[in-house]
Parts: structure tokens; sequence; C-alpha cells
């Protein structure tokens, strides 16, 4: 536990004290004397308190969460947690949006609860809080680092739902278009950036994870539509013939077997390690770190609680380790997306960044709802009408 | 041969049934029996059509009205659409293959046709999902090994086969389910066929060609009539092949439409209703069809004066059993193969790499707790259904065999009411008794309320294996246990069911294979903690996770292909006759 400094005056040596400075010395000392000798008993309450949860929430056995369909952060998540806690069983499954809010609707009706918590996309997070489902989640907050805002640069940087309480993001990457440097250079995209999708050179070479479901590549639709404008994005879709895929594990796919070479989706830094490892040959860049390309993403890890969830101790352990300094240093570096922690350092290539000063859009907030939702529909129709 | 017959028709029950019986406790204990199947049969189909008269979310309406707007919404209308569509064409090409095959291993010297039989009873067993995720290493649009050769071959330009297609989803259907089941039911109808009608057309001077086409076809309109109806039945409630295949390309089925509107956010229970309701209706003319054919015994060709004899093929015998073996090794070994090289494949159709192969997705998988969940969730659903199987279909069985009551005929129909009913229709009728129905909301997220859908779906297949082995044990066993003095409980305990054990071990193994391998019946019921290995293996393939979705798929063709064994062995032993065809 950090301690706070207590502030004391010193007399000053040799000095003759005045009475009066003398007993707001003695006092100032005696406070500070008595502060310094409350700090352990402080901290030491604290830590007992956090035994009594995490023995009841050992108690308890297990956790129930839904998480994002990246491979790396379900990984990391599910070995680290059976590292720290392996008295609580890690129930996590993945499903998507529109599945899990139905599953949910239809527990809630047969009177069963049966999630704690999800890391997992803004979008779906909104839907839950709007359908009352979430409880707010700085009640869960219990280390005081984790509890201090300035730890994360305000609670109004990481909470992403305009009530700033329910939705909050944990992780911050500069999110934009990536390419296959076999196929396309590097000068063209800084020359060209976002118009560069529009190069009928690239005809048929697009891919893009649907953006008219929730998930990686919906931020798109309302970016390349203020970007681009309506005739540049029905351009992409329909002339550029962009090939639209249901997963974003798609995404990666094309772009590795060279059907695509360029991607909007999710960031695959992590994501096309495994067909490096493979031995494919093949090298991945962002658009670089412009704010006119890149969106501030928080990936798909959004974090939230559900109300009446069967493991409330299990899930104060779990929000406060993943919160924690070493847990989001450790996932920062699987996803290669840096945590929102301010004491942390960055782990994104150079090029990803951001640069200082600049402001990014952060189309995950509950604020553009309306239009992306615009955005989707605007493409929705356009797709219907090229049938 | 006396003892080979169609196994499925259900008019053998009450043919050699026992006297009346006076106990006063049978007609309690079977109208208690056809009060329970009756609501576990009946409630989802109510369950679907109330709901589907209930306000709805989408049309803001209810009743009749919602069901009018739901039919002018174009999806619906596609989704009835393209389920005809693919079912026409699956149809129309497996059946003329299937009666050639059925006739040639029935009625022909084919040299070993009892293998090429057996064959056939494998691909039966085979998991849909398995064999479909085998065929993408071959046939994918991207990767496939056949696009490749084209191309490189200079044959194509670009991919000639593409599995995520409608004949993709057509081809799939074929080289599961579609051709094996026929042959399966259509090669004992063809052998029970009295040989003396084909010797009499010969003997007029007809060649084979001839006989077969204006005599041997004629007499069997009716159970191919019968097969072909069963095979509609059976096709029209196709999940998981559709939703793997043709979700990719907006490509909708009912049942995926379904699961659609239910299974996503915001619920459409409304309109789903709709939509099972719908197919219900539609389905009702094939069902009544069907059981009217198989009861009628005026198309009877297994005369008192049966001759096995079959036609010899001269110079065709090779070449007949050349083409029958290269069907069967393509429709299994390949696709097997393949599916076993794709879960050794660092990466799932990527050919050229430095080091191709790897253990890894093995070794994953089982230390992946969801495969582990995922495993014995499959068993104890596999066993928990097999048991209540075992338990309660030789009931029933002996109930619409044995027993002359007046509950005979509604026990008999029950019994074979739930082949009519699809899967995903069944699973979204008991999601609304768990939901609904107090009492019965605890049994949600259960693997239990999993349990029962699977019991259900297995019923007419289970009860009709029992009732055929039943037929053959002669009424005086039973007159003489009472005779002796014993109840009818105790003839039943004592006598019937140690014969019929057996037939019961054959059944248990069969609802087993098929209860490890369906979806589409549980998936609107499963959760994470009640998740089996079949619809992981769904969620791997939607997730394009195909290493370990192969690895899956290799375990459940690998217990499948043991309950087949096991199904064979036992059937042949003690002369039983054991799925569709036997």
């Amino acid at each position: 536990m950090v301690r706070s400094g207590a502030k004391h005056r010193v007399s000053n040596h040799g000095s003759r004290l005045s009475p009066r400075t003398s007993i707001r010395g003695s006092a100032g000392m005696t406070i500070g004397a008595l502060l310094l000798a409350a700090m352990p008993l402080h901290a030491q309450d604290m830590n007992a308190e956090w035994a009594k949860i995490v023995a009841a929430a050992n108690e308890e056995g297990a956790l129930v969460m839904d998480s994002q369909p990246n491979k790396a952060a379900r990984d990391f998540i599910l070995s680290e947690w059976a590292k720290a806690y392996p008295k609580i069983a890690l129930s996590l499954s993945v499903i998507p949006t529109g599945q899990l809010v139905a599953r949910i609707r239809t527990e809630r009706a047969a009177g069963r609860y049966l999630w704690d918590l999800a890391v997992s996309g803004a979008p779906t997070g909104y839907i839950l809080a709007k359908e009352g489902v979430l409880d707010p989640l700085k009640p869960e907050f219990f280390a005081p680092d984790i509890k201090n805002p300035d730890t994360w640069g305000g609670w109004d940087r990481v909470f992403f739902d305009r009530a700033r309480t329910h939705v909050f993001a944990i992780s911050a990457a500069l999110k934009s278009p990536y390419y296959n440097t076999q196929h396309v250079t590097q000068a063209e995209v800084d020359k060209h950036k976002l118009r560069l999708l529009l190069d009928p050179k690239y005809k048929g070479k697009f891919v893009w994870h649907d953006p008219t479901i929730a998930g990686s590549g919906q931020s798109f639709s309302h970016i390349l539509r203020s970007r681009l404008g309506d005739d540049g994005l029905r351009r992409l879709l329909i002339d550029q013939k962009t090939q639209i895929v249901p997963q974003q594990e798609m995404v990666v796919e094309a772009l590795a077997r060279g059907t695509a070479w360029i991607g909007l989706g999710p960031w695959s830094g992590a994501l096309i390690k495994p067909y490096q490892d493979a031995g494919l040959k093949i090298d991945l860049r962002s658009f670089g770190n412009d704010p006119d390309v890149n969106e501030m993403s928080m990936g798909g890890a959004g974090l939230y609680v559900f109300n009446n969830r069967p493991h409330p101790n299990a899930t104060k352990v779990f929000v406060n380790w993943i919160l924690s300094k070493d847990v989001q240093y450790g996932f920062a570096k699987v996803m290669l997306q840096d945590s929102r922690r301010t004491d942390l350092p960055s782990v994104s290539e150079p090029e990803r960044i951001p640069i200082k000063g600049a402001t990014y859009i952060e189309t995950q907030r509950e604020e553009y709802l309306e239009p992306v939702a615009a955005a989707q529909k605007f493409i929705i129709d356009v797709r219907k009408s090229a049938q | 041969m006396a003892h080979q017959r169609a196994a499925l028709s259900p008019t053998l029950g009450g043919t050699r049934a026992s006297p009346r019986l006076s106990f006063r406790i049978q007609p309690v204990m079977v109208g208690a029996l056809t009060l329970v199947l009756g609501f576990m049969v009946l409630y989802p189909i109510g369950a679907v059509l109330v709901n589907s008269l209930l306000p709805s979310q989408t049309f803001g309406s209810a009743g009749f009205v919602t069901w009018s707007k739901a039919f002018q919404d174009p999806d619906v209308l596609v989704s009835i659409w393209n389920t005809l569509k693919v079912q026409a064409a699956t149809q129309g090409i497996s059946l003329p293959v299937a009666i050639m095959i059925a006739w040639v291993l029935a009625r022909t010297d084919v040299p070993f046709r009892r293998w090429l039989e057996f064959g056939f009873w494998i691909l039966f067993f085979l998991p849909a999902l398995g064999v479909t995720t085998g065929w993408l290493l071959f046939f994918d649009p991207n990767y496939g090994l056949v696009n490749k050769w084209l191309t490189d071959w200079g044959l194509a330009s670009g991919p000639t086969f593409n599995m995520y297609s409608y004949w993709g989803i057509v081809f799939a259907h074929l080289t599961t389910y579609g051709l094996s089941v026929k042959v399966m039911l259509l090669t004992p109808a063809f052998r029970n066929m009295d040989g003396s009608i084909e010797e009499a057309a010969r003997m007029s001077g007809a060649s084979t060609a001839s006989t077969l086409w204006r005599i041997v076809m004629p007499l069997m309109t009716p159970a191919i009539f019968v097969v072909l109806l069963m095979s509609l039945i059976r096709g029209l409630e196709a999940f998981e092949i559709e939703l793997f295949l043709g979700v990719p390309f907006n490509f909708w089925v009912y049942s995926t439409k379904i699961y659609q509107l239910v299974a996503h956010a915001p619920p459409q229970y409304s309109q789903a209703g709709v939509l099972a309701s719908a197919i219900l209706v539609l389905m009702l003319p094939f069902i009544i069809l069907q059981r009217w054919a198989s009861t009628r015994r005026s198309y009877a060709v297994v005369s008192g004066k049966y001759i096995a004899r079959v036609n010899t093929l001269g110079r065709w015998r090779w070449p007949a059993f050349f083409a029958i073996l290269a069907i069967v090794l393509f429709m299994s070994l390949l696709p097997l193969g393949l599916l076993l090289t794709g879960s050794i494949m660092k990466l799932f159709g990527f050919f050229g790499l430095p080091e191709m192969w790897t253990l890894q997705h093995w070794r994953d998988a089982f230390a992946d707790v969801t495969f582990v969940l995922g495993f014995r969730n499959m068993l104890v659903l596999g066993f928990g259904t097999a048991l209540c199987a075992a338990v309660v279909y030789v009931f029933v069985a002996y109930c619409t065999v044995r027993l002359k009551t007046r509950m005979q005929a509604p026990l008999d129909i029950l019994s074979w009411l739930p082949i009519s009913i699809p899967g995903i229709i069944l699973g979204f009728g008991y999601l609304f008794m768990v939901i609904q129905v107090p009492v019965f909301t605890p049994l949600y997220g259960t693997i239990f309320v999993m349990i029962l859908v699977s019991f259900l779906s297995a019923m007419t297949l289970g009860v009709q294996v029992i009732k055929v082995h039943m037929l053959q044990l002669g009424a005086e066993i039973e007159e003489a246990g009472r005779t002796a003095g014993a109840s009818w409980i105790e003839t039943f305990r004592r006598i019937i069911l140690p014969l019929t054990v057996p037939a019961i071990a054959v059944v248990g193994v069969l609802v087993f294979a098929a209860t490890i391998r369906q979806i589409g019946s549980v998936i609107l019921l499963s959760t994470g903690e009640t998740r089996v290995l079949s619809i992981l293996q769904l969620d791997f393939l939607t997730d394009g996770r195909l290493g370990p979705a192969a690895v899956i798929g290799c375990i459940i063709v690998l217990i499948s292909l043991i309950a087949a064994l096991i199904v064979r062995v036992v059937s042949t032993r003690f002369g039983l006759k054991a799925g569709p065809g036997g």
C-alpha cells in the first residue's frame, strides 16, 4: 500500500522557537506520528478485508464471464487467472452480442442469473445497461490505485457509457486499416491515406469484418462515411467489391491467404502471430498514427458486471485482478494494445503510438451510437440495392 | 427371412397382440404413459403455435395479424423457399441413385454386396459437420485443393467449386445422410421382393433393364414413396450444414432462420413461432401421407411364395462393385481422411508451409477446459439419453405391440410424431416450456432438459427397432408365463425383458450415437455450462477455428464409428433389424 506523506514542519536547528511554534510543532509531530502509526493499521485492515473477500470468492469457487473472440485475450485470461486464483474456476464463453443479449433475456425470464461479468465490446455493454442487467463498476474497485482516477487519466477517459458508470474501457489502441506490405507500399498509404481504399488498383482486395453487426468492423462504418462521404463509401462497398465477412478471424485469414491485401477489422498484430509462427511470410502494417485514419479504440476490452450475479466476491476479485498493474501490462502485451493505466509504458508498435496532443475520435463511446447506427443502416441499404 | 420386413411399418402393432388382460393396473400404467408422452410430444407444438399468436416486438401486433405481417417479411418467405430448393435438389439427385444402388445390392449378384451395404451403414453414422469440415480442404473457394489443382493445371481461371454456396450445401447433404439413408431403407425393401415376379418377366423375354423399369419399379413405388417422404421429413430438419455453410453467404433456410430469430437480440419469438408453425403445417400432409402409406399392406411384395433369387449382372458384375465401392469410399474415407488431415495441419488449409504438420491442436484440445467440459457433457447427454431410452422405449413398444387397449393407437401415433417434428422446433418448444411453465423453470440451463429433447428426438427409431424385435416373440411365451401364475409385470420382467435385451442394447447404442452428434434440437437449450462437443465444434467452425473444429470432428466420428460397429455386431448376432433399414 502506498503511504501518503504526512506533512509536518521540522524545527530549524539552533534557532529559538516561540511557544506557539513549539506547540504547533509538537502537535504536528504528534499528529504525524499518529498518522504514521495508523497507516500500517489501515493497510492491515484493508489487507484483512481483501483476504476476507478472496476467501469468500474461493468459497464461491467459480466465475462466469463472457469474453471477446480474440484468442490471445482469452488464453491470457484463462492461464493467468488460473495461476493467480486456482481455487476459482473461470468459465469463459465467447458469445456474439446479439446472442448474449437474447440469452440473458431468456435466462432471466426463467429466473436464472448465470453471468458475473464480461470483458467484451462496448456496444454489448450499452445494450445490457439499457436492459437494466448491469451494476455500476466503481463499487467493485478495491485497490487504492484502481480506485484513484489519476491512475486512469480521469474517469471520463475510461468510462465509455454516457453515465460514466457501467462500461469501463481497459485498452487503448489506435485502430486503422492495415495492409500487407508485399502488395501495398507505405508510400502509397502515406500519400493517399483512406482514399487508397478507392483506388481501382485494389479492387476486390479489401476484406471488412461485417460493419453492420457488433464487432471490430463496426466502428469503421462511421469513420469511413465521415472521411470518404456517402459516395466514397458506396464505391468502396460496391465498385471495389469489398469482401464482407461475418467473423473477425476471417479478416486475418483472408490477409494471410492473400485473397485480400487491406483489412478493416481487428488489429491483426496479435491475431496474425499464429500464422507467422507457422512459417507464413507475411508482414502487416497499420495505416500509421494520423488522426485522419485512426480512431482510439478500446478493442473488445470493455469491462462490465452483471447485477444479481451468482458470484459477487469472485467478481470483485477478478475486477481488481484484471485492472491491477501487472496484469494490465501482461494483457496489453498479448493484445498489443496499450492499457489505459497511465503508469504503464506503451506496448504499441512505433507507428501506432498516438501523436502527443492529437485528438482521436472514439466511436465506441455511447455518444457515437446514433451516427454509427446511421452509417450501418446506410451500408445495409447500399448492399441491398446492389443485390 | 420371414422376420425381414420393412422396419418402419407401424401396422405391425397389434397383429400379434396378447389377449385382453384384465389387470387393473395395466390400463392405468398405459394411460399414464400415454398422458406423459402426449404432453412431452404435443406441448412443444402447442407452445410454438400459441407463442406465434402472442404480441410481436417487431410488428407490434398479436394474433393472426402477426402471422399476416410475418409472411409479408421477404426474409421469412425466402427461408422457406430456400428450404424447399435444397430439398428438391437433394432428393431429386439422391433418390434415383439410391434406387439403383439398392436394387444392385439387393437384387443382383454383385460381389461383396453385404460389405457394400455395411459401407452405407457406416455412412449413416457419420456426423454431418465432421464430414462437411473435411470437404472444405477440397472445395473451399480460397484454399480447396481441387480448386488449386484445377487452377494450376490451367483447367480453370478461378475457383470452380465453392462449399459456401447452394450447391455446396446440396453436396454436403448428399454426402452425409441424403444418399445413405435411402440406400439403407430401400435395400431391405428390394431384398424382400418376391423373385418370382422378376422371373416371370424374364421368362417372357424381358431384359434385366426392362424388368427393372417395367416390373420392379412399379412394384416398389409405394416403398420408394415412403422412403422419399421419410427422407423429406428428415431433410427438412437440416440445420448445422446450413448454419455453417449458408450463413456466410446470407443463405437462410427455415431452421437457421428460426435460430436467428430466437438466438439473436432482440429475440423475436412471435416471428419464430410463425415460421415454425408454418413448417409444421407444411409437413402435415407429408406426415399423414407417410403414415398412411406405411400402414397399407396392399403393396406387400413379400408373398407366401417368396423366392430369394437374384439377377446376374454378367460382365457388369465387377464394374458395378467398383462403382458402388467408389461411392462409398468417396463419401466416407475421403472426407474423413481430409478431416484427420485438417486436424494435424498447423494452419487449416495452408498447404506449402515449411512445417505443415503438428499435433498441437490435439494437445490444445485436451488441455482446453471448454473442450473437457464439452466432452463430459457429451457423455452425460449421450448416456443419459440412452438410459432413458432403454427404459422407456421398451414400455412404449410393448404397449403398442402386445397390449390390446384403447391407448394402443394414440400411443403408437405419439411414438411416431417426434420424427416429424424438426429438431430446432422441438428445442424451441422446450425453451418455451422451461421459460413459461414455472414447474419446469429449474430445468433451464441444465443437461436434463437436453436429455428430454434428445430422448424425444430418437423415440421413433428406438421404439420401432424394439417393436420389430418384439413381434418376433410369439404370444405363447407370455401365455406360458401367465399359465404358470405370473402376473403381467412378472411376465414382462422375467420373460419379455430378457428376450428383448439385445434390442434394448442396440437401441441404447443407436440413441447414444445419434445424440452425441445432434445440434438442432439442443442448441437453443444449451448454455456455457451444458455445451456439448457437437455445439462446441459448430462454435469453432463459425468462429473460423477450423483446426480445433477438425479435432472435435475426429473424436465424434471415432465414437460414432465404434457405436456403429457395436450395433452391427449385436444386431447381426441376434438377428435384429437395427437402424432405419436394418
